[in-house]
């Protein structure tokens, strides 16, 4: 995830996660991401080349690419942030039809 | 690759001749001393001339984001800034959160070293391996909060900014360098050493990795502290509130400056309190990096016939000293003043505390409205105050006399105004008054930078132990001043370790998995006295006069006592002072007058330091009896 700051107005925090919308998974030459069981998109860090192909097509722009890494890293439903969060902003819910669709 | 914390690499900076060289950081020097204040100190023992003017191109100013900072151990946040401070005369270094240190060091940087002055307006550009000095004419004369947005745009949003204002430009003496719209470095003046470098801000991106020792263990560690304190009962007051949750406490325990410090009880505080920063002027609550207490309160000030202001707090330092300190009634007169001062790159402490000692000389006719250009300087009033800090950001008339801090207006002043001038070795107290908190006043009048609360907060202590008793405080005075700023030499924050019950050993663990030494607490903790030892001495170095002449706050604190409120009729008397004074000495291992023994210096290893001050007959007399084993005495602060 990626928090925004706007700041010094009008002085808020945009945060922003993945959506799990398949598009960088579309695009992959490498075939290297795909989405498991529980929806989370998975790099197959063995396969990723760091290409960046997936980075522009990110529509919340969450897609994370590090320099000293060979691999591009996206939200894997580890859930360590919303257990380390302390003032309750991130939370799991299950998509509902509309969102799906 | 195991790593050790540090990104490996420091900056040197000639501003005079436009030279940036690059040198492996040393991992034993900064063992040695420490990486942030400790580091800071050792450079300016070394290299500031002592005859240099704090304000002048011999002067060094320093960042350094430290060991830790950075390394996703709990709060993280911190950068140490130092010089020559223009305040005391003395080593000064004031630290800020925000996301300044990590970008530093995840740009491969643990220190910034300047030295000389540039011959027009520059600003230090970091992005990674690329470092150079911009042109900085067109950012020159404005406020902090209002080039911060402008830089942000010409450079990029994802560059971390630090700037000063106006007053540092103009090196008022007491002078704030300002980042992330409201977090300060307010202290010891580094506002105007960058000004006098004509500095005029730093802005760094940095996007490589940083690597620690034990990176699993120390993600364990973090990671159980975090949960572990989530359900604290400080954490839900400390979230919502953040320090300005102290006002009621301090003003109840009768501490609470009021109108400089004439009394310690204000009628009004509760219109200026955490209740009323909630509920009239907060936006959101903000975090530093790698922080789970999100204290700080980003914040807008309404007032009728002044543009409507963002900003960062009131914090409750800022509360008690551009609040109750000068009289003002309303929570957003305080986060007007508050903006006021931070726009103009002012300390937000010492400001206020020069404001208020321009409103107690106005009170008793010592300045007059001929002198303030026709205008008044009332208590509480937000255009007296604003006129004023005008006059003196452009040392316009008497504002030139106040620019330099209450000290040298005192002396500007005369009628024996330096008998309020709320300072020690020219800094300005900060928001508690320690007639009826003994211990308390003992940290300002022994604090290595001047009257700062920050490196002995002992205040707890007295309300804890009995606000009377001088009997044992000096001692814990000692450890306070041991452990507090060990945390500014590591570059974390240190509220979570007061306000959450976290134990000095748990801090050091995090250390040991940051760096892969094997310290203990006592290891620390001595590493960090060696610090203060060698802060006293450069203080004597340059001020070349017995460090007792140097420890005694101005005469109110003694003489007065306070007037109303929990406090009424409570002080200290000269003896107390005295005593206090002989107790803290002796617990150091200093001698009566206020100077290191050789004894205790050689066993801090600092021999060098002990050869200086014997050559200039400063060296402290042998204590009779030997120097205590172990220095300070270990105290749990009680919560609350």
């Amino acid at each position: 995830m990626r928090v925004e700051a706007l700041f010094p107005q009008p002085g808020t925090f945009k945060p922003r996660v993945c959506i799990q919308c398949r598009k960088c998974e579309d695009v992959c030459p490498e075939k290297a991401i795909y989405q498991r069981e529980d929806g989370a998109m998975i790099v197959i860090k063995a396969k990723c080349t760091n290409c960046g192909e997936c980075i522009p097509v990110c529509r919340p722009q969450v897609i994370f690419q590090h320099r000293d890494l060979n691999y591009v890293i996206i939200c894997d439903n580890c859930f360590r942030c919303i257990e380390l969060c302390n003032t309750g902003a991130i939370s799991i819910y299950a998509k509902t039809e509309k969102e799906s669709a | 690759m195991k790593g050790n914390g540090l990104a490996g690499i420091t900056v040197r900076i000639n501003l005079s001749t436009g030279e940036i060289k690059k040198h492996p950081t040393d991992p034993e020097f900064m063992r040695e001393w420490f990486g942030g204040r400790g580091a800071i100190a050792k450079i300016i023992y070394d290299e500031v001339p002592r005859d240099a003017d704090p304000l002048g191109p011999d002067n060094v100013f320093i960042m350094s984001a430290g060991i830790m900072s950075g390394c996703f151990n709990p709060a993280g946040s911190k950068v140490s800034f130092g010089s020559i401070s223009p305040l005391s005369n003395g080593h000064g270094d004031s630290n800020m959160g925000g996301h300044l240190g990590p970008a530093l060091k995840f740009a491969g940087y643990d220190m910034v070293i300047f030295k000389g002055v540039s011959a027009k307006p520059v600003f230090l550009y970091i992005d990674d391996d690329i470092i150079e000095l911009r042109d900085a004419s067109k950012y020159w004369g404005m406020g902090s909060l209002e080039c911060e947005p402008l830089i942000k745009h010409d450079l990029g949003e994802d560059f971390e900014i630090a700037t000063i204002g106006p007053a540092g430009e103009n090196l008022i003496r007491f002078s704030c360098i300002t980042h992330d719209f409201g977090r300060q470095a307010g202290r010891c003046g580094q506002g105007a050493v960058m000004g006098s470098k004509k500095l005029k801000a730093i802005a760094i991106r940095g996007t490589k990795s940083l690597k620690v020792h034990n990176l699993d263990k120390l993600t364990e560690h973090s990671r159980s502290i975090v949960l572990r304190t989530k359900t604290h009962p400080n954490m839900a007051p400390w979230q919502k509130y953040g320090t300005a949750f102290f006002i009621n406490w301090s003003n109840e325990n009768g501490v609470f400056p009021t109108r400089n410090f004439q009394t310690t009880f204000y009628e009004n505080a509760s219109g200026i309190d955490g209740d009323k920063l909630v509920e009239k002027c907060l936006i959101t609550h903000k975090a530093c990096f790698g922080c789970w207490m999100n204290c700080g309160k980003y914040t807008k000030a309404v007032l009728p016939g002044k543009p409507t202001v963002y900003l960062e707090g009131p914090e409750y330092e800022t509360g008690a000293l551009c609040g109750s300190n000068i009289g003002m009634t309303d929570i957003n007169q305080v986060a007007y003043m508050n903006w006021l001062l931070d726009n103009q790159g002012m300390d937000t402490m010492s400001g206020g505390g020069v404001i208020a000692f321009g409103m107690e000389c106005y009170q008793r006719g010592y300045i007059t409205k001929e002198q303030l250009e026709g205008h008044t300087l009332d208590w509480g009033s937000i255009d007296d105050a604003e006129h004023f800090v005008d006059m003196i950001v452009h040392r316009r008339g008497i504002g030139e006399w106040f620019a330099g801090g209450t000290k040298r207006a005192a002396a500007m002043v005369g009628h024996g105004s330096e008998r309020f001038a709320m300072q020690v070795k020219g800094q300005e107290m900060s928001g508690y008054d320690g007639r009826w908190a003994p211990g308390m006043l003992l940290a300002y009048m022994t604090c290595d930078i001047g009257a700062h609360h920050n490196r002995a907060w002992t205040i707890t202590v007295d309300i804890a132990e009995g606000r009377e008793t001088i009997e044992g405080r000096a001692r814990v005075v000692v450890y306070l001043q041991h452990i507090r700023p060990l945390f500014d030499s590591l570059c974390i924050c240190r509220l979570f370790w007061g306000e959450l019950d976290i134990e000095p050993e748990e801090i050091v663990e995090a250390l040991n998995y940051v760096t892969g030494w094997d310290l203990t607490v006592a290891d620390a903790l001595k590493a960090s006295e060696r610090v203060w030892n060698l802060t006293r001495c450069i203080y004597l170095e340059r001020n070349r006069a017995n460090g007792r002449s140097f420890d005694y706050p101005p005469a109110r604190s003694w003489e007065d006592k306070i007037p109303s409120g929990p406090g009424k009729g409570k002080g200290v008397t000269r003896e107390q002072v005295e005593g206090l004074l002989d107790d803290y000495y002796a617990a150091r291992g200093w001698d009566k007058n206020g100077n290191p023994s050789r004894a205790v210096l050689e066993d801090l290893d600092l021999s060098f330091a002990a050869d200086r001050l014997e050559k200039i007959n400063l060296l402290g007399n042998p204590i009779p009896g030997g120097i205590p084993k172990v220095r300070g005495e270990r105290y749990k602060p009680k919560a609350f």
